[in-house]
């Protein structure tokens, strides 16, 4: 028994402190407004005469009257309950393989100030996927040539997400005199992606069976329609950098991971990890 | 595990009751500009012109192609104005090949099957790189020394409770150095008993000297530094180190751009 009440004031403890912290706050912030006003009445010029309005409900002075001063004050912009569209410029940065860049759209409602869900897509008539120089030099330069694993070949040529988005932390930064505002957010999704395939093209001309001869004895087709759409989690970390209240420019750095195969002559299986670089103009509305 | 429930629900209850109201929208709430002091953001804490730093940073290549490098550099930064400065960068590096290399698919065991098929003729001795078999971007380095141009224009503070002063500096590097490369040598023996039947040298610790086949390059990076103490920062950065080389492509050597990047972080110690 004496133990069970031991683990309940263990529990309760801290609890019990975080309750009591709100009004203890409340009582420091309702001492030093009035001490504030107080200081405020007696250094100021002696008043005309004129009639005397009622005083402020002490209440409300205690709500307002903080002047502490903190690191970062004055931010320019504020995002709570608007919505953030930002067309993005995007580039993968692991390109071992396989590299992407294209054209992407975002657009996210910021619940609180500090928390937003985002809907995400790359547009896909704007996205150019390619081979890196590795797979060209190993099947050029080695004999006998050598070609990756198929599933390492395989070419996303779409991706989307719904993220979560959080912002805790903030700040400001000068700029030869001006001053930057800015904020740091983690996003954490699921989405869709998309792929396309490897296969051996035919020793004919016919490039309908599977695309053209890439450089290194493979062509690229669709897969199957089961294999081509597959779900993706999304981690990523970004920064904001606001100019104005409406205008500003985003920097992201996501990865896309999900896991993909590849069935030829042997089925291979991997789990990709697209790590992509976003540059976005967002606007607030 | 009931009372960590227990605990996890009563911290949720009570997280509505510690949420502080955010100040920055009512920093001025009787709109009379009477400020106690300046705000923090023109404080510059860590003033740049005249400072002295020594980082020693722990380096990580990025993007391998058939070397993973791992190393240390020394630096030195001094500052001149508030936004220039110059550094001068001393590092070793360590190389290991990649499984694009060294699996039983990779280049040497690829080389390996085709030399374990007794059709073939047996291989032995050197068995990668040969003058038949090469790839660009093979050689590994081994020491670098820079002389680094250091543009810092963003200075800045980041809001982490609210009262902790927190700064930090964003800043681009550009320059010039030499660095040493070594190349490791794969070699079988006349009747190889399997694939991994092989031996590589020069990839010891240390092989391969700090300068030796020396090459010039050219330097550009762009980081961060976050001032924890008056004398000490944390750094991290992305660096490159590109140089001219010649691979021969087919129609004999021909000169290319060689791209080595690294990621670095570490500690940044203020001398003065």
């Amino acid at each position: 028994m004496k133990m069970q009440m031991r683990k309940l004031t263990q529990l309760l403890l801290p609890t019990m402190v975080t309750f009591a912290s709100a009004p203890v706050w409340a009582q420091s912030d309702v001492e030093a407004a009035l001490k504030a006003v107080e200081e405020a009445e007696a250094v100021s010029a002696p008043a005309p005469v004129q009639p005397v309005e009622p005083a402020a409900e002490p209440q409300e002075v205690a709500e307002e009257a903080d002047e502490s001063i903190y690191v970062v004050q004055r931010r320019v912009f504020s995002k709570s309950g608007k919505f953030e569209v930002t067309p993005i410029f995007y580039t993968s940065l692991n390109n071992k393989f396989v590299g992407h860049l294209g054209l992407a759209v975002a657009a996210a409602y910021h619940l609180r100030e500090n928390f937003a869900i985002e809907v995400q897509s790359s547009i896909p008539l704007a996205m150019y996927q390619f081979y890196s120089a590795l797979v060209f030099e190993v099947y050029d330069h080695v004999e006998p040539p050598l070609t990756p694993q198929d599933v390492d070949l395989k070419q996303m040529d779409y991706f989307g997400a719904l993220s979560a988005q959080f912002s805790a932390l903030y700040g400001k930064m000068e700029f030869y005199g001006i001053l930057i505002d800015y904020d740091l957010y983690a996003t954490a999704g699921f989405g869709l992606v998309s792929t396309l395939e490897t296969c051996s093209p035919p020793d004919t001309d016919d490039t309908t069976a599977c695309g053209e001869n890439l450089g290194f004895g493979k062509g690229l087709q669709s897969p199957e329609a089961g294999d081509r759409f597959k779900l993706s989690g999304n981690l990523g970390a970004g920064m904001r950098f606001f100019f104005s209240d409406h205008l500003g420019v985003r920097v992201e750095l996501r990865d896309v991971v999900y896991s993909d195969k590849a069935v030829s002559t042997d089925t291979t299986t991997d789990i990709r990890n697209n790590v992509l670089f976003f540059a976005g103009l967002t606007i607030l509305l | 595990m009931r009372n960590a429930s227990v605990l996890f629900v009563l911290i949720f209850l009570a997280s509505p009751g510690a949420n502080a109201s955010p100040p920055e929208y009512f920093d001025d709430p009787f709109g009379d500009s009477d400020f106690k002091d300046a705000p923090l953001i023109l404080d510059i804490a860590h003033p740049t012109k005249g400072r002295g730093q020594l980082s020693l940073l722990f380096a990580s290549s990025i993007i391998d192609k058939y070397t993973n490098h791992m190393g240390g550099l020394l630096e030195f930064d001094y500052s001149f104005t508030d936004t220039l400065g110059a550094a001068i960068a001393v590092g070793l590096m360590h190389g290991q090949l990649t499984n694009i290399v060294t699996d039983e698919g990779g280049i040497i065991g690829n080389i390996m099957q085709k030399c374990m098929d007794p059709s073939a003729n047996a291989c032995g001795g050197g068995l990668f790189p040969t003058a038949d078999n090469r790839v660009p971007d093979y050689k590994q380095i081994t020491g670098v020394i820079d002389a680094l141009a250091v543009w810092a224009p963003l200075y800045g503070k980041i809001n982490v409770v609210s009262e902790i002063d927190v700064n930090l500096q964003a800043f681009i590097v550009a320059g010039a150095g030499v660095h040493g490369r070594r190349e490791v040598v794969a070699s079988t023996s006349g009747s190889p008993r399997s694939v991994s039947d092989y031996t590589l040298t020069g990839d010891g610790f240390g092989d391969g000297g700090f300068l030796d086949d020396m090459k010039v390059h050219g330097t550009v990076g762009v980081g961060m530094q976050v001032f924890i103490l008056d004398w000490l920062s944390l750094r991290a950065e992305a660096r490159g180190l590109l140089y001219l080389d010649e691979f021969d492509f087919g129609e004999g050597n021909e000169t290319y751009l060689s791209q080595f990047w690294f990621f670095q972080s570490g500690l940044g110690f203020i001398l003065f």
